[in-house]
């Protein structure tokens, strides 16, 4: 058992922390003040082929795994960017992984190499307003017309959807009640966003401005049949193959937020003085800074586990979700803690870390709800009957 | 030509470093290593001559323990083409690096050598120059621009008040100063680029070089603090203070 | 045996930081003074005034360049113990080539001489002073100005001879140079220094910092952000890797106060603060902090000093 960076994990996290110490604590402030895209950050870390980090190599990605993914993301979160920044390029790491593993040559090479070079963004357009994290009851139509399908329906909690110029879509192309499995009659797509049949609708939020989050509404959307995904009817087994990366990454992500709060927290406490002495010299403010250090350490370690088995071939649902669980909770405590730590000032924009507790929140509710997982590992790890 | 371009691993430039409480030394274990920020703009100058076609092939060397080796790494992500490290657990001072790399030059035969200025940790700002004096070759210190004219170099030189050019006969020694380039970032082909370039690994003895200190550290301390003073609340108070306590204007 | 000292000079006088250099230097022996390029014969009165000089020699009268003047001072090595200069542009380009070329570890940027053999000098940007002995036969070093209180301009009567000559190994040639004219007085010798940093926000904003400069008599320098960002020029840079300055009073606007530029200047006298950002580390270092906007606080600066 190795638990070491390797010198490459080293250099890829010193490359990124550069890139992002570019764009300081002001800008993020800025960003979540006025809203719009990262754009610096995003082009940034294209120009440096970051964006390709898990993408294969044939189509100009590193061919490197979820492992690296993941570091790349907490070292983004955890530079000060938060969420903001992590989540202007979350989709774009591992969103497209079912095309990866089930487009044909040509798709690959026509979709892949655009979004690694930062020239299109993608949004993942899955959720729906009625069915919640019950996926397979997917309303959105899209209907076979020849050598096209037409596309009807609404999409809610859709990120970046305001800039991206692609859309991987999730859509029943087989009625629920003529499919012959529940999993089945949903088909995957990847293709233009076209404006002109879609209305995008910024859903106001609690934080992240800078990364847009919205309602969907697909009118007539015309998506020609060489823009779907492997089989017709099977696009729900191909979005699951993308699902345990993203809980690791969004693991990540929210422990790297966690470490930037708590160090924050730490360094405020060392240069605060109140009654003659700095604040971080009582254990009332130590004990907590520690507990929340132990447990994102705990979370970063069962995140790369999760991504070691992801990488490695094994299974890795009940490691995935436990660090999705573990670091998402850690985060939001550690950033709470760093939030009461720096007293009154902590309610002070100009000390960054209030954002980063409204940013928490975020990797606790999606993709899936903490009371998911609970079930999730009751049911699939010991054995209990499910209760859904 | 070939450019060499040594390297040296140093305490980040972003760490406030501790002296020992013995006294021996300052807090080096658990710190944070980086390349010298200075050799990283001599990576840069090189792979910039390189592109513009006048440096054939560069050479990054680093002379220190093995760890080394990853800011040889830097240097081939950022485009060098091979690396060599002089591995050695002991002090190196500024004398021993230029007689190391001396050797290096005899073995290699590059036309150009490109160092940092100064390194942050131990501060000299001398390697340049000692191997410039060790091998007969004029020097173009402190370089803030550099450009090739056929068989000269010629280097603007920082110097006090101003901007000096001189004219150096290849093969030279050139010392990198802030404002010749501004460093890459290693972009991710590159870093998986550089796993495959090559490194070798020689010592100090297989190149015939005494590395022997010749500065005995008696010991190290800290300077003394400064206590910080106190906040004025006005421009008027603060000139206030300054004619009338601490009578400075 | 005697010591040499290189001297730096510039418009018929010595610089400061040579002086401070002869101060570090008389602790060692009797001090020679070296005067080589361009005004080096208009400059040697002034050499000889200074005290505790005992001879003053004078070389060729032209521009300086590295490689013959190392082969003048190696070749007046063995007349010597210790050969030294200030940590200056242009001692800090020779002094390491003789050291070199005489087979010994140079001493750089000394701040300290506890004997002949054993001194005291800044690691890691200040953050450590290291006490050294050396072991080589003869030491070359340079001298950190600041540390070291100038010897008196007057009160010397050395000799003025002529340098003896060496031959120049033909390996640069000088092709010119851009020496900025400026009335203000050199940062490393300047009793009063007044510093902008990257929140200047541009080269042309610095002018407001020029206007209390040339009130006070001042000198201007730069963060090496500044300096990075493109809006001060590089040798007005104080820090570890800029100028060493430690002036009677240091004036800090919009200066953060890095690691690195402490380094440069923690050991003025007196030092004032002027950042925006109350938490600026440069606060705790600040003998008068000041928690204001520069472009507010700089011209009342100006107005209440015109007063």
């Amino acid at each position: 058992m190795d638990f070491a960076l390797t010198p490459q994990h080293e250099a890829l996290q010193e490359a990124i922390g550069r890139i992002c110490a570019d764009l300081g604590d002001d800008y993020w402030l800025m960003r979540d003040r006025q809203g719009g895209f990262p754009t610096e950050l995003h082009q940034a870390l294209a120009k440096g082929g970051w964006l390709g980090v898990c993408m294969p190599e044939d189509v100009g990605g590193a061919g490197l795994g979820i492992t690296e993914a993941a570091l790349m993301m907490q070292t983004i979160a955890q530079s000060g960017a938060g969420m903001s920044g992590a989540s202007a390029i979350h989709m774009n790491i591992f969103g497209l992984q079912p095309v990866v593993v089930f487009g044909t040559e040509e798709q690959k090479q026509r979709m892949l190499p655009p979004l690694i070079e930062g020239r299109e963004r993608a949004c993942f357009a899955v959720t729906e307003p009625n069915t919640g994290l019950d996926t397979t009851q997917l309303k959105t139509r899209a209907e076979r017309r020849g050598d096209r399908y037409v596309v009807h329906g609404q999409k809610v909690w859709i990120s970046t959807a305001q800039v991206a110029e692609k859309m991987l879509l999730l859509a029943r192309t087989t009625p629920a009640e003529q499919a012959r499995k529940r999993t089945e009659g949903l088909s995957l797509f990847y293709t233009d966003f076209d404006r002109s049949r879609i209305e995008v609708r910024e859903i106001e939020k609690m934080g992240r401005k800078a990364v847009d989050s919205n309602q969907v509404f697909i009118d007539g959307l015309e998506i020609p049949v060489e823009d779907r995904i492997g089989e017709e009817g099977q696009g729900f087994r191909y979005i699951l193959h993308g699902m345990n990366p993203e809980r690791i990454l969004i693991a990540a992500e929210a422990a790297g937020l966690g470490h930037l709060a708590v160090s924050r927290a730490a360094a405020y406490a060392k240069d605060r003085v109140v009654f003659g002495r700095p604040i971080g010299q009582n254990q009332a403010i130590q004990h907590p800074l520690a507990e929340c250090w132990m447990e994102l350490e705990a979370a970063r370690l069962m995140t790369m586990n999760a991504a070691w088995r992801y990488d490695s071939g094994l299974e890795c649902g009940a490691q995935a979700n436990a660090a999705k669980y573990l670091a998402a909770e850690a985060g939001f405590k550690a950033c709470q803690q760093a939030v009461m730590t720096h007293g009154g000032f902590g309610y002070a924009k100009e000390y960054h870390v209030e954002r980063y507790l409204r940013e928490s929140m975020i990797p606790r509710i999606a993709p899936v709800s903490p009371q998911l997982i609970l079930s999730f590992v009751a049911e699939r790890v010991l054995g209990l009957p499910k209760s859904y | 030509m070939k450019v060499l371009v040594p390297v040296k691993r140093v305490v980040d430039y972003n760490v406030k470093v501790r002296v020992k409480a013995d006294g021996s030394g300052v807090e080096t274990a658990n710190v944070k290593m980086s390349m010298n920020p200075f050799d990283e703009i001599a990576v840069e100058e090189a792979v910039r001559l390189k592109e513009k076609g006048v440096a054939t092939e560069i050479i990054a060397v680093s002379a220190g323990p093995s760890a080394a080796q990853e800011q040889i790494r830097t240097a081939l992500a950022m485009g060098a083409d091979r690396g060599i490290l002089v591995e050695h657990d002991g002090v190196l001072e500024p004398l021993a690096v230029a007689k190391i790399l001396k050797a290096i030059v005899a073995k290699e035969g590059p036309a150009l050598v490109i160092l940092g200025k100064q390194a942050i940790d131990d501060d000299m700002s001398a390697t340049g120059q000692m191997l410039a004096a060790l091998l007969g070759w004029g020097q173009g210190t402190f370089a803030s621009k550099i450009e090739k004219d056929g068989e000269t170099l010629k280097v603007t030189r920082e110097v006090d008040g101003g901007l000096e050019t001189v004219s150096l006969k290849l093969p030279a020694i050139v010392t990198t100063d802030l404002r010749l380039n501004e460093p890459r970032y290693a972009s991710l082909p590159n870093i998986m680029k550089a796993r495959k370039k090559p490194i070798e690994t020689v010592k100090p003895a297989d190149l015939g070089v005494d590395v022997t200190p010749r500065l005995s550290v008696l010991k190290v301390e800290e300077p003394a603090k400064r206590q910080a003073g106190k906040k004025v609340g006005s421009v008027q108070e603060l000139v206030e203070k300054l004619r009338n306590e601490a009578k400075v204007i | 045996m005697a010591v040499l000292v290189l001297a730096d000079h510039k418009d018929g006088g010595i610089t400061q930081p040579t002086r401070s250099t002869v101060a570090a230097a008389a602790a060692l022996g009797d001090v020679h003074v070296l005067l080589v390029g361009e005004g080096a014969a208009a400059a040697a009165p002034a050499a000889a005034k200074i005290a505790g000089v005992a001879k003053v020699l004078t070389g060729a009268e032209a521009p300086v360049l590295a490689e013959p003047l190392a082969a003048l001072l190696v070749a007046m090595a063995p007349g010597y113990s210790h050969l030294l200069a200030p940590a200056s542009a242009s001692g800090k380009n020779v002094m390491p080539r003789v050291a070199a070329l005489l087979d010994v570890q140079i001493l750089s940027d000394i701040s300290g001489v506890v004997d002949a053999d054993t001194f005291i000098r800044p690691i890691y940007a200040g953050n450590a002073l290291a006490t050294v002995k050396s072991s080589d036969a003869k030491k070359v070093i340079t001298v950190r100005a600041a540390s070291f209180d100038p010897a008196p301009a007057e009160g010397g009567s050395a000799s003025v001879e002529a340098a003896p000559t060496a031959a120049d190994p033909g390996l640069s040639t000088f092709l010119g140079a851009e020496i900025v004219k400026s009335e203000r007085p050199e940062l490393t010798a300047a009793r009063i220094v007044i510093s902008g940093g990257r929140a200047m926000a541009s080269s042309e904003n610095f002018a407001i910092i020029e206007k209390v400069a040339d009130i006070l008599g001042a000198a201007v320098g730069a963060s090496r952000a500044a300096v990075d960002a493109g809006y001060a020029p590089n040798d007005m840079q104080v820090g570890q890797t800029g100028k060493i300055v430690a002036p009677d009073l240091y004036i800090a606007v919009g200066i953060s106060g890095a690691i690195q530029h402490l380094a440069g200047m923690k050991d003025s006298k007196v030092i004032v603060a002027i950042n925006k950002d109350e938490e600026a580390p440069i606060f705790q270092v600040a003998d008068y902090g000041l928690v204001a906007d520069l472009f507010k606080a700089v011209p009342e600066l100006e107005a209440e000093l015109a007063k």
